[in-house]
């Protein structure tokens, strides 16, 4: 069974490389273009992993995370932050939002689906 | 058995009983009257007194039988008794000291003891008395003891040969019976005690009384010893005997016979032999005791056959070991004699020789004694008339007479020329005149002799001396013998003194020696009026120089108190010259070059005074101190009203002036002024007084001259105390302008400081504002908040008043009153400055460059110009101001521009931040891309396209590398690159990096060679960033070399590690070497294009180095390879950065 992941990218072709090489690897991929459309699709679909861009327009990706993990039917699904934001502090903003990992951009999709496969062993 | 203390209550009694009473009590009274007399009449003789108490106690206590016992020992002996019972009891009785009797027991128990009926008391309590009682058959008995102080000397007891107790009274009148008794004991022991000693005293106290009273004879005391010998020995005779060292002499006898002294008077004196005690005594110079004169063969026997004596002692008068003597007592009896005879005799002998020995000094002494009297008066007289030679002299020619057994004495003194008489005894008329002519000096007289040899003369008969001037005098006095002694002193003749005789019998060698005795005291007589006279003008002298130095002190401790102040100075001047010279009137007079001036007086009315003030006295002669400053020295007028040249007659007349002395004060040859001393009386002043007079105007001059060094050292003070308090002050002005930028403090400190250096009370600064041309108020000191409105409410113009027109003219501009309008045009201020007291007020103005910056203004209370010293002060401050005013607009400026360029700095770095940020994302997106592309994602690729692809992914890469640098820096910049301090291994981070490189290394064929000990100790840092740093420093040798080898070094040193990164690469010029760590800086422009590279990394490394506490350097030269190395602490810290 093919493992569904859930995408929150703004910027078009960096959602089109991610949906790319997912669908190279057979995962099966939801898509939100916002913070809000995050968090409802992530209680609509119940993805098996979430990879969360942390600048978004409206609510952030660090706000989104928070109302993800307080639902606790969602707590378990890893959530891996993807941002362009590399000060120091910023991970660990993240993790205290309740991300469980950290990529900053450009990443290598190569690399980031070595850690997508890891995180959902 | 019962023991009476005393009374019983008494009942009331009848008149019958009390006659009764009475008549006891008188009966007892003179018993007690009886006894006492007894005592008083037989103190030595006990009996007679206990046979009266005995017979009182009887009568008066009822008792017929009383027995009296005293104490000897351990018994009880009997004394007396009476009564018939009594009577029994014979002197003889005795009994033990026990408490076993009734007497014993009272005695031992010091208590009056009575026993009811001694036989039926048990034999244990009573066992002599029960004895006793069996014997003498008595019941009733009581005791008392006889009792001095603590000790008992015996007991009076009463006894009855019935049963009937004795009453209290009766117990308590035998009580005093025995005290009396006990009285009686005592006086008996001490009399009989004293007596003997007392026998012999007197007959020494008579010896010594004698031996007192005839010091010059010896007779009486061995009369009165022999006397003494035969009583206190009772001896037949006693004789006293003297021995002159071969003879012995009979001296004095006692009891002797007719025949026995003619006996004495024909045997002595004689040479000391056997036949007699004196002689055998003398030989023997010891005592001698003879037995019996009969039996001893070599005793001459007429002598104890004459007075009838057989028994002789004699003793040795001795004095200091040798025998002077000897006395000897005889007795009519044969046998040894007793030692208290002998000891008595040997003490009579100490006192014969006493007197003996007495005898010899009184006569040695006796001459020398009546000399010393003599002597001793006249010391006396000399010590009692010290100003006054003339009692001594008549105390010596009193003694010299008598002492000289001459008729007459006199005594002459010598006064260069003859010599006169000076004391003479009592001679007849025509002598006396004789004396009163005085003496010449030469051979014609004894006295004259005696002046001109020095030295004692006598004329045993001036009629048989040929030189002799005999005159009438003589004759008719009789004059024959005349002695003379010279007075000298040093040799140096004094006087004569002589004694003569109306009759031929020449002077002794002793009277000779005494009357020159006599001169030599006369001189020390002499000598002594001599000295007094001369002590007493010292000590006037003293006295005088005490005076005048207690005043000049006087005058000197007020110059030194007054320095500033000669007023009172000369006050004391005056008055001591006045008071010293014993004039009245003093004028201290100062001299201004052309008139003198009073300068203070004494003793003058104030009418002078008065004088003086309106009518100076010009420098001319008509006054006494214009002659004195017109002479230049002392000028002394004996009487001004007969001096013609004194002008001033009426003057001095009105106030009874008439000596004048007047002493010029002068300071090298200027006048100053003069003394004036005046006597309302014409007595001439003395030379001393003239001196001292001098000597006060030389102190009023170093007075003057002291008030006016003070004076000027005082201004020159003031000045230096201004100049220091205006340095002072500006550096005060200074230190604010440079401490503070706050213009407030500075302009404050500025006026403040204005204020105090100008003595004025209140003042401003204020700004010019160009374009209103106008001042603003902008700081005031002391200015009243209504001035301070008023100001501010309309603001002083350019052009008006003190501070608008000092604008305008650029110098300090002042008004001295502002009351006055035409001076002070700022009509809406004056009103309201002269209701709060100010008068007088200064701007000065603030320029810069010729541009008007403001004005400083200080305002006084007190109208009239300011010093110029005040008004350059205020032109410093206003400088100062100026300076402050500008260096707080430029301050402004540049804070706004600090502040400006801090948002700027601020604004880059988050601009380069978001940059990198947003740089990132399209970034992600080629890169994304490529690398799908070239993993094939989108199918199989052709060569040409890998290839191209290969080249997009590095760019991008590259373009990442720039990104990432930029952000460094920027975050370094923005002082937010925290390094994340934790341990790590120095090797394992060198190592790492080397395989980072090794793929680039062997691309470039370059060998890349490290050399890291093993055993580095474990450091403390920022692994990541250090890996970085190292990784630029590789990177960029491995970039920027062609050939050769890159070696990386690290070590250890100095708590440091030193990594070391060479390259055989083209090196670095050594201009570029100093910037090659700065930021966008490559050593080559064209290198950094052929070689890529953002020339951010040796800046980014720098400042990561410098984060750790560590530094970075490079050494290189062109051609020969570079070497870049850095250091960090082993142990490195968080370290912030600005």
């Amino acid at each position: 069974v093919s493992a569904r992941i859930l995408v929150v990218e703004d910027h078009e072709d960096n959602r089109r490389i991610v949906r790319d090489l997912l669908a190279s690897a057979g995962f099966e991929m939801i898509e939100a273009r916002s913070g809000e459309d995050a968090v409802r699709l992530a209680e609509a679909e119940r993805p098996d992993l979430i990879l969360m861009d942390l600048q978004l327009p409206g609510i952030d990706g660090l706000e989104a995370t928070r109302r993800i993990k307080a639902d606790p039917a969602l707590r378990p699904v890893p959530v891996i932050a993807v941002t362009s934001y590399a000060l120091s502090g910023d991970e660990v903003k993240a993790r205290q939002a309740g991300c469980d990992d950290y990529v900053t951009k450009p990443f290598s999709p190569r690399a980031l689906l070595a850690k997508i496969r890891e995180r959902l062993k | 058995m019962a023991s009476v203390r005393k009374k019983a209550a008494r009942p009331p009694k009848k008149p019958a009983v009390r006659d009764r009473e009475l008549a006891r009590a008188r009966g007892e009274l003179r018993a007690t009257r009886e006894i006492l007399r007894v005592i008083a009449s037989s103190p030595a003789d006990l009996a007679p007194v206990f046979d009266a108490i005995a017979r009182s106690v009887a009568r008066l206590c009822g008792a017929p039988d009383v027995v009296i016992v005293k104490v000897d020992g351990e018994l009880l002996r009997h004394v007396t008794s009476v009564g018939p019972l009594g009577k029994t009891f014979g002197p003889d009785f005795t009994m033990p000291l026990t408490r076993a009797s009734v007497s014993g027991r009272a005695i031992l128990d010091r208590a009056t003891i009575q026993v009811r009926d001694l036989a039926a008391e048990s034999e244990n309590e009573y066992g002599v008395g029960r004895q006793i009682q069996g014997r003498y058959r008595f019941h009733t008995v009581v005791a008392a003891p006889l009792l001095r102080g603590d000790t008992a000397l015996g007991a009076v007891g009463l006894l009855r040969r019935e049963i009937k107790p004795f009453s209290n009274t009766q117990i308590g009148l035998l009580r005093t019976f025995a005290d009396q008794a006990a009285i009686a004991i005592e006086n008996a022991r001490l009399f009989n005690k004293t007596k003997e000693a007392l026998e012999r005293q007197t007959a020494t106290n008579e010896i010594l009384r004698v031996i007192s009273a005839s010091p010059a004879d010896a007779m009486p005391v061995f009369e009165t010893i022999v006397r003494s010998a035969v009583a206190l020995c009772a001896g037949l005779f006693a004789n006293v005997f003297r021995f002159d060292g071969e003879l012995v002499h009979f001296a004095a006898g006692h009891n002797l016979g007719p025949s026995y002294v003619d006996l004495m008077q024909a045997k002595y004196p004689m040479r000391p032999d056997l036949s007699q005690v004196s002689g055998r005594v003398l030989l023997t110079k010891s005592i001698v005791r003879l037995e019996d004169a009969l039996a001893d063969s070599d005793y001459d026997h007429r002598f104890p056959a004459d007075l009838g004596w057989r028994r002789a002692l004699g003793v040795p008068l001795l004095r200091d070991g040798d025998p002077v003597g000897a006395i000897v007592v005889g007795w009519k009896e044969t046998g040894p004699i007793a030692a208290a005879q002998e000891e008595l005799l040997k003490a009579f002998a100490d006192q014969a020789a006493i007197a003996i020995e007495n005898v010899r000094l009184f006569n040695e002494t006796r001459d020398a004694l009546e000399r010393q009297t003599a002597t001793s008066e006249i010391l006396r007289v000399i010590s009692s008339s010290p100003i006054d030679a003339t009692p001594v002299f008549e105390t010596i020619v009193a003694s010299a007479r008598r002492l000289c057994e001459a008729n007459f004495a006199a005594a002459l003194l010598y006064d260069g020329e003859r010599l006169r008489s000076a004391a003479l005894t009592t001679v007849s008329a025509e002598f006396a005149e004789y004396f009163k002519q005085g003496y010449s000096v030469n051979r014609e007289t004894a006295t004259g002799r005696a002046a001109l040899d020095g030295r004692p003369v006598q004329i045993e008969d001036i009629l048989a001396d040929a030189d002799f001037a005999v005159t009438a005098a003589h004759r008719s006095e009789g004059v024959r013998t005349v002695l003379a002694v010279p007075m000298l002193r040093d040799d140096a003749l004094l006087g004569v003194i002589s004694v003569w005789r109306v009759e031929v019998r020449p002077f002794t060698d002793q009277q000779v020696k005494l009357l020159e005795t006599f001169a030599d005291q006369a001189v020390i007589a002499i000598e002594n009026v001599r000295l007094f006279q001369e002590l007493q003008a010292k000590n006037r002298d003293l006295t005088e120089a005490l005076e005048q130095q207690t005043a000049t002190s006087e005058v000197l401790k007020v110059i030194s108190r007054s320095a500033f102040d000669l007023e009172p100075v000369l006050q004391t001047l005056v008055e001591n010259a006045t008071r010293l010279c014993g004039a009245e009137h003093g004028h201290i007079l100062r001299f201004d070059g052309q008139f003198f001036h009073l300068a203070g007086s004494y003793g003058a009315s104030p009418y002078l005074a008065e004088y003086f003030a309106r009518n100076p006295f010009a420098l001319d002669s008509s006054s006494g101190a214009g002659r004195a400053g017109l002479e230049r020295r002392a000028v002394h007028i004996h009487d001004v009203l007969a001096d013609a040249g004194y002008a001033l007659k009426d003057l001095a007349r009105a106030e009874g002036l008439r000596t004048l002395l007047a002493v010029p004060m002068l300071r090298e040859r200027a006048l100053l002024g003069v003394i004036a001393i005046w006597k309302t009386r014409v007595e001439p002043f003395t030379e001393r007084q003239i001196e001292l007079v001098t000597t006060f105007a030389d102190q009023a001059v170093i007075a003057i001259e002291n008030v006016r060094l003070f004076q000027e050292l005082e201004a020159r003070t003031r000045e230096l105390a201004r100049s220091v308090d205006e340095l002072q002050a500006l550096g005060e002005v200074g230190r604010a302008v440079s401490s503070t930028l706050d213009l407030d403090t500075v302009l404050t400190t500025v006026v403040a400081r204005a204020l105090e250096l100008a003595s004025a009370d209140a003042g401003v600064i204020s700004e010019y504002e160009e374009g209103a041309r106008q001042f603003r108020l902008r700081t005031s000191v002391g200015v009243e908040d209504e001035l301070v409105e008023l100001i501010r409410a309309a603001p002083i113009r350019l052009g008006e008043g003190t501070m608008g027109k000092a604008a305008v003219t650029g110098v300090p501009v002042q008004v001295a009153d502002i009351q006055n309008e035409r001076e002070y045009d700022v009509a809406r201020l004056r009103e309201t400055m002269a209701r709060r007291g100010y008068r007088s007020l200064i701007s000065v103005p603030l320029r810069r460059e010729d541009r008007i910056i403001g004005g400083l203004a200080v305002w006084r209370r007190e109208a009239g110009e300011f010093p110029l010293a005040v008004v350059s002060a205020l032109q410093t401050f206003a400088t100062q101001s100026t300076l402050a005013i500008q260096n707080a607009r430029l301050f402004r400026e540049l804070e706004e521009k600090g502040r400006e360029l801090e948002l700027a700095s601020r604004h880059k770095s988050e601009f380069l931040a978001n940059m990198s940020h947003e740089l990132r994302t399209p970034l992600n997106a080629v890169l994304g891309y490529t690398e799908l592309v070239l993993d094939g994602i989108y199918g199989e690729i052709p060569d040409r396209v890998r290839d191209v692809m290969t080249r997009i992914d590095r760019s991008g890469r590259h373009l990442l590398g720039l990104i990432n640098d930029v952000l460094d820096l920027a975050k370094i910049e923005a002082g937010q690159l925290a390094l994340s301090i934790a341990d790590y291994s120095m090797t394992d981070l060198v190592q790492t990096v080397a395989v980072a490189v090794e793929a680039l290394a062997a691309e470039k064929r370059l060998a890349l060679k490290v050399d890291v000990p093993a055993d580095l100790p474990r450091g403390q840092g920022d692994e990541r960033r250090l890996s970085q740093v190292l990784l630029n420093l590789v990177g960029n040798a491995l970039k920027f070399t062609d050939r050769g080898e890159v070696r990386v070094a690290a070590s250890l040193g100095n708590g440091e590690f030193v990594v070391a990164v060479a390259d055989t690469g083209p090196g670095i010029a050594p201009t570029e070497q100093e910037r090659i760590f700065d930021a966008f800086h490559q050593a080559d422009g064209t290198a950094a294009r052929k070689r890529g590279g953002t020339g951010l990394g040796l800046s980014i490394a720098k400042r990561i180095v410098d984060l750790h506490g560590g530094h970075i350097w490079v050494e290189s030269s062109p051609g020969r390879g570079s070497t870049f190395s850095f250091t960090v602490p082993v142990r490195a810290e968080q370290r912030v950065t600005a």
